[in-house]
Formats: structure tokens, sequence, C-alpha cells
């Protein structure tokens, strides 16, 4: 089910309605909240409801395995959550890499190619489910009710693209009885707020801009080319928040506070400044189960500094998905924080503290909006001769008339300009609007929800993220 | 005075369940009241069904609700503001129920020669017209029309549209408007049918997929637009429905290819692409995976219908060659 759609109002509505009418009756409110999870998670495909189940009993029995004292089931969950997110994501990768290979040394081989359907969200419940194993066996968590974890990893809000959530940040928030406290406020805030992002302003840099470009780069002139690039940039932001904004309304109206995962991610200064901005879920879960152990495992300067970056970031390209331009996006980025991390000790061993202008920010953050532009070219292309194609053809065409839409320009500079403005520039009016009653805010939504229909295309496009 | 201001505000910022609902319902009936008018028409474009039906039961009273207490007057005025006027009624649909008499049988296409010669200066205009199957190979047959430097094509496509739902979309009155540009396209690649083996509306009712008088229906619904495209002198590209990975639904492509093909035949001006063998393995069969020149490629989209950019870029390669049977084009 998508968010943006009337199937998922009537859900919203309907599991709002069961969470007021079961309050005071934990054990049932969870009962309901599973089942919302498998109206939601099943409205793609039946098929995918008994995936998410035997991932919750598997997982569910590890952890309380672990907890027992059989800490060597840890490896094993943990290799068994990655086989299968390996079997769906990367089989036909893996097979036509291989082949591809063997007959560029002159061996035929035809290996068995499987059309393996990638089921929604497989990627975010697998890092859920490690980390629930992780904190199980480090303690921070204790092993949970087979209905807690059921209820965790199928809550309908996150389940198709996050945020990543912890279960020791997650599972408290469940209700045990007493009156729970809803920012009900900040909830119909963010979900207007995401709906807007999403249906009006994504949607129209999907269609009008970014298709056309991406689709066909060796058609555009290089100022098209640069237009086009940064549209898309401004495009898996809004589209990428935007998503993340519904989900973490749609909890909050429940009760739960989802984690944040943006935080204005382009006007870092930094590539390791971005990744604390941008995905922030995802980033922590990089970092502390991948990125910490990694580093751990040797003292040595070459590894920590520069394998290590580069060899997290490759992997975080593949999470991505199943393509060498996505391992090409890793590892620009990848190489860009191990350069940072060097130039950053080089200075410190020369005495040299980091300067703190406001010329050295802005420069800091154009190079870096730059390099993460040369990601999203990787990211957003189909394969990396495409990629090529675009990044040539910037250089072409400059001094011939532009042929994009005429709001293209306002809308981006909107949007990165959103990214300059301090929190407080705009904390005044979401204040206002969570001060006032449940009249004012329910007309505020209901006249936010003509704008929205008004101003979005027929129909809505799935979420970017949901590839993945 | 400070901490009572604060408790206050707490209040304020959070309450209960009910609360929740409270302001969510009456959001989401406000929202809906307002835009009762946009949301019947969504039900109405829905395909013929009982999802269709019951959509159109429920919004039918919330729209007549919305215009008795004129909260419809908003979204119009906003759909005015925004050049976004009520689309006009569907063009009507072309005179269905007998089967188009064999006018006469295509002959040979005409031979290069008697159509003018595309240049760099005036290249060729093709424009690649259908669904959402027209989204991926419509790009790629741009860029294959750029390369060759003699003809540029434009890519307008529809989600969800085609042919059996006027109502939806209207492709014979948005295809009018592309003839009557001062310089027409003179080659239309046309890619219909995705969305088409549903339910549709003729004078005479109701007619269900599979029915003899829905293959009539669609048929001159298909002859129709073949007749408009032609009708200037332009040249008609129609793209078959490829090969799927449900059975079920390939038998209903093949079905309407077979409509295609036999209509095209009977038009002059209209070639008919297969793109059938195109996207079949050595035994005739679906696979994702076909061999090309870079070794196995990934040809479909995890949907089993859709093309990938390998796809787009095989079927596009195929429509080349067929434009290059009748214009010269290196």
């Amino acid at each position: 089910m998508l968010f943006p759609t009337p199937a998922y109002a009537v859900l919203l509505l309907a599991v709002l309605l069961a969470s007021w009418l079961l309050s005071s009756r934990p054990r049932a409110w969870r009962v309901m909240l599973l089942l919302a999870g498998a109206v939601f998670y099943g409205w793609f495909s039946p098929r995918l409801v008994l995936l998410l189940a035997v991932s919750a009993v598997a997982n569910w029995a590890v952890a309380h395995g672990i907890a027992r004292g059989h800490r060597r089931l840890l490896p094993l969950g943990v290799a068994a959550n990655l086989a299968v997110l390996a079997w769906f994501k990367y089989y036909g990768f893996f097979v036509t890499s291989v082949a591809d290979a063997l007959t560029g040394l002159g061996i035929g081989l035809h290996p068995p190619l499987l059309e393996v359907v990638l089921p929604l969200g497989i990627s975010f419940l697998t890092f859920q489910a490690i980390s629930y194993l992780v904190e199980v066996r480090r303690e921070i968590t204790p092993p949970s009710s087979l209905l807690d974890v059921g209820v965790w990893l199928s809550f309908f809000p996150t389940v198709t693209a996050g945020p990543i959530t912890r279960p020791s940040e997650l599972l408290p928030q469940l209700p045990d009885g007493t009156r729970v406290r809803v920012p009900v406020g900040e909830g119909t805030w963010l979900l207007a707020r995401g709906l807007a992002k999403k249906v009006v302003l994504a949607s129209w840099l999907l269609t009008e801009v970014t298709d056309p470009v991406f689709g066909a780069p060796a058609v555009h002139s290089g100022p098209e080319l640069l237009l086009g690039v940064y549209a898309y940039a401004a495009l898996i932001y809004l589209d990428f928040s935007g998503y993340t904004d519904l989900a973490r309304g749609s909890a909050l109206l429940l009760g739960i506070r989802l984690p944040e995962n943006f935080r204005a991610p382009y006007a870092a200064t930094s590539v390791h400044d971005f990744w604390d901005r941008w995905h922030m879920t995802l980033s922590r879960w990089l970092r502390d189960f991948l990125f910490t152990p990694l580093a751990k495992r040797s003292r040595a300067h070459w590894w920590r500094s520069v394998a290590v970056p580069v060899l997290v970031m490759l992997l975080a390209g593949l999470w991505h998905g199943a393509a060498w331009t996505f391992v090409a996006f890793g590892a620009v980025h990848g190489v860009a924080l191990a350069w940072e991390r060097l130039r950053r000790e080089h200075r410190r061993a020369a005495g040299r503290p980091r300067r703190d202008t406001v010329a050295s920010r802005a420069v800091g953050r154009l190079v870096t909006f730059h390099v993460v532009c040369l990601g999203w070219v990787l990211f957003a292309s189909e394969s990396l001769q495409q990629a090529w194609v675009l990044l040539r053809g910037l250089g072409s065409g400059w001094g011939v008339s532009l042929d994009v839409p005429a709001l293209l320009a306002p809308l981006l500079l909107a949007v990165l300009v959103a990214q300059l403005l301090p929190e407080r520039a705009t904390a005044w009016s979401r204040a206002a609007y969570r001060r006032s009653g449940p009249l004012l805010q329910g007309a505020a939504l209901g006249v936010a929800l003509l704008l929205l229909d008004a101003l979005g295309p027929e129909g809505v496009a799935p979420f970017l993220y949901y590839r993945f | 005075m400070h901490q009572k201001r604060a408790a206050k505000h707490r209040r304020h910022r959070t309450s209960g369940r009910g609360q929740a609902l409270l302001t969510v319902s009456l959001g989401l009936a406000l929202g809906t009241l307002l835009n009762a008018q946009a949301m019947l028409a969504t039900a109405e474009s829905l395909e013929l069904g009982r999802e269709r039906d019951l959509a159109v039961a429920v919004m039918e009273p919330v729209a007549d609700l919305s215009h008795v207490l004129r909260l419809d007057v908003p979204r119009r005025e906003l759909d005015e503001l925004l050049g976004r006027e009520a689309e006009p009624a569907p063009s009507p649909a072309p005179a269905p129920v007998t089967t188009p008499e064999p006018v006469r049988t295509a002959g040979p296409s005409p031979s290069p020669s008697a159509l003018r010669v595309p240049t760099g200066r005036d290249p060729l205009r093709i424009a690649v017209v259908g669904d959402s199957m027209a989204q991926v190979s419509g790009q790629s047959l741009v860029r294959l029309a750029d390369e060759v430097g003699v003809a540029r094509a434009e890519l307008d496509f529809r989600f969800s549209s085609g042919l059996t739902r006027p109502d939806f979309f209207d492709w014979p009155r948005h295809l009018a408007t592309l003839l009557e540009r001062s310089r027409p396209p003179e080659a239309f690649v046309v890619f219909f049918g995705a969305n088409d083996a549903q339910g549709m509306e003729t004078p005479e009712g109701v007619a269900r997929y599979g029915s003899p008088a829905w293959d009539r229906a669609y048929r001159a619904r298909v002859a129709a637009v073949m007749a408009q495209l032609t009708a200037g002198g332009a040249r008609v590209y129609w793209v078959g429905q490829p090969v799927a990975r449900s059975r079920d639904y390939s038998e209903r492509m093949a079905h309407l290819d077979e409509i295609y093909r036999t209509e095209a035949t009977r038009h002059p001006g209209v070639r008919y692409v297969d793109s059938w063998p195109l996207f079949v393995d050595e035994d005739g069969h679906y696979s994702a995976y076909l061999e090309t020149g870079d070794g196995l490629t990934l040809m479909r989209q995890a949907d089993g219908i859709h093309l990938s950019r390998a796809g787009g870029d095989r079927l596009a390669a195929a429509v080349l060659d067929a434009l290059r049977l009748d214009w010269r084009l290196p």
C-alpha cells in the first residue's frame, strides 16, 4: 500500500479508531497493529506477509537462544538474515557477473537464471532483524515476546522503507495500558509536509525533469544535464524525506516516535557531515554494526582511515541495489570519506586546526554538494555507460538555449535555501499549528489535502526507496 | 508563571488517542468533501468492475453533498486558476459493432523514394505515444533517433492509459492536438495495449474483455486511431505487446497483438512492429534475461511486464529498423 492513496487514508483511520478503542488493552492493541501491518504489507502481495512472519518467528527464536547463552547463534542468525537478502537481491547480479567474467576468459557458461522477485523492503527488514539479534547479544534489549517482535518488524509506517529502527527505541514505546500522550499537531504537520514533498514536488520533478534527462542523457545539452542532476538531488531528497515524514507522522498519531532520518543534508559541509544528515538511521546502523567492529580489527592506519570507510561505503552502495552503478556510488562516497579523514589527520599532525569561517563553510557546502551529485548520477543511472554519457555531456552544448520548465530553477533554489535556513526560522509556524486545537488542525489538514490534490498529478509513482 | 505557561503548552502539544482520531477524521472528511468531484472522476476512471462500482457508489453522494454545501467551489476555482479545467467529454467512440470490412489490403508501404529525405537541418519528426510501456522504449528511441542524426523523436506517454478507457485519458482527442500542429509528426510510434484488456463502455453497454462485442469495439477503436493518424499522410509504426511473465496476461496481449496485426494490414501507411519474438528465449518462452552483445542481460522489470533499459534499447532498435524501411535513415 502506498502512503498517498485513499486506501492508506482508510487504513490509517481504521487503525486510529481501533487504537482509541483498545487504548486500555495493550495486548489487543498489539494484535491490532500486527493485523494493520499485515494488511499494509500484504497489499502489495499476500506472499510478502509469509516472508515477514517467517522472519519474525526465526529471529525471535534465535534471540531467545542467544539470551539463554547460545552465543554462537548470533553469527548464524546474522548469516541467515543476510543469506535471505542475498538470495532475493543479489542472485541475478552475482550469476550474470560471474557468467560475464568467465565469458571474457573464453569460458562459456549458462547458469540457471531464475527470476527472483525482490520482496519490498527486504533490505530494511534484514537490517532491523540483525540489529535485534545484536542488541540481545549485547544485552541492550531483553528478548521480546513473539508478538512484540512481530509488531516491531511489521510496523506499517516503517515496514517498506524505514526509518530503520532499533528494538531498544521502539519496543519500550508500545503501550502498557497507561494513558499515552499523542503529539497530534506534530503528527498531522508531518503528514501534510510529507504529502506536499511527495505528491506535488517530487512527482513534478520526476515526470518533468529527471525522467527525460536520465532516460536519454545524450539528447540534452550540458546545462540541461546539470539542471537535471540538481533536480535529481532535490527529487531524491523530497521523495525519501517525504516518505519519512509520512511514516513518522503516522507513527506519532499512534504515540510512537520514530527516529529522525534527514536533517538538511545539502547544508552539509563535508561528505562525513552529509552522512550524519542523510538517511541517518542507515548511517548509524552502518557505523554501529559495520564501521566500528571493522575498525577495531586492526590499529593499522591505512586500515582505519582508508580501507574501512571505502569498504563500508561499497557495501552501503551494494545495499541500495545489485548493480555496478550502486557499487560506484558507494566508491565515490567511500573515497571521499577516506580523503577527508586523511586530510583531517594530516592537519592534526601538522598542528593546523580546521578553519571554520563563513567562506570555508560555503566552499565546503559547494564541494560536498557536487560530490554528492556525482554520486547521484551513478545512483540514478541504469548503467555505468549511461552515467558516463551524462557526465561527458555536461561539458557540451553550453551557450544554447535551455529547454527546461520555467519553474525548475525557482524550485531548486527553494529546496536548497530551505536547507540552509536555521530550524528556528520556521519554528513559529509549526508551534502555532501545534498549539491550535483539533478543530483548527483538522480544518488545516483538510485544506492542505485540497491544495495537494489540486496541485499534484494524476496518480502517484511509488517512492524511490521502495526499490531497496 | 513560566512553569504554568510551559505546562499549558505541553497540554496543547500532546493529547490522547481520541484527539488523534478526531483531528485526522476531521481533516480527511473535509479534504474528501473539498476534493469530492475530482475523487468521483478518479473513481469513475477505475477499471470497470466491483471496485469501481463501490468507489463510485461511495463518492457520488459525497460529491452531491459537497455540491449542496458549495464545498466544491474552491477546487473548481483552483483548477481554473491552474488551467486544469474539467476534461471535456471523451471523443465519441468510433462506430463499433461491425467488423470493419477489409477495405483494401495494405500493399507494400511507399518506397523510401516516395517520402521526403530527412536531413540534419530538417530531421524526421517522430512522436512516440502510448502507455507506461512506451516510457523506457520511448526514451531509448529518443536517444537512438538523436544518434541517427536526421531524426528527432519526442516521447508523449501517459501511465495507465490505453484505448479502452477514453474517460480516463482520451487518446484520439490528444492525438488530434498533435496533428493540428503547424509541423505535425511525420511518423507515429504507437505502443498501446498493456492496460487495455479490461471491460469498456460501448454504445450498446459495457463490453467484457473476451466477448465478441469487446473484440469488435476494440478493433474499431484501433482502426479509428490508425485512420486518424494516417489521414494527413503520416506513417504509423504500431508496436505489438511483448510476451509477459504471466501466462494469462501474455495470452491477453497475444490476442490484442492479433488485432493490431490484422488492422495494420488493412491500413496503408501502418506497419506492425512485432515485439514478441524480441523477448522470448530459444524455446519461444518469456525470459527476463536474454543474450545480447554484452552477455546475458536483464530485459524486464520486476513486474514481468515492463522493459528494462536493455529491453527498451532492443525494442527501440527494432522500431528504428522499421522506420528505415520507409525513410532514408543512416
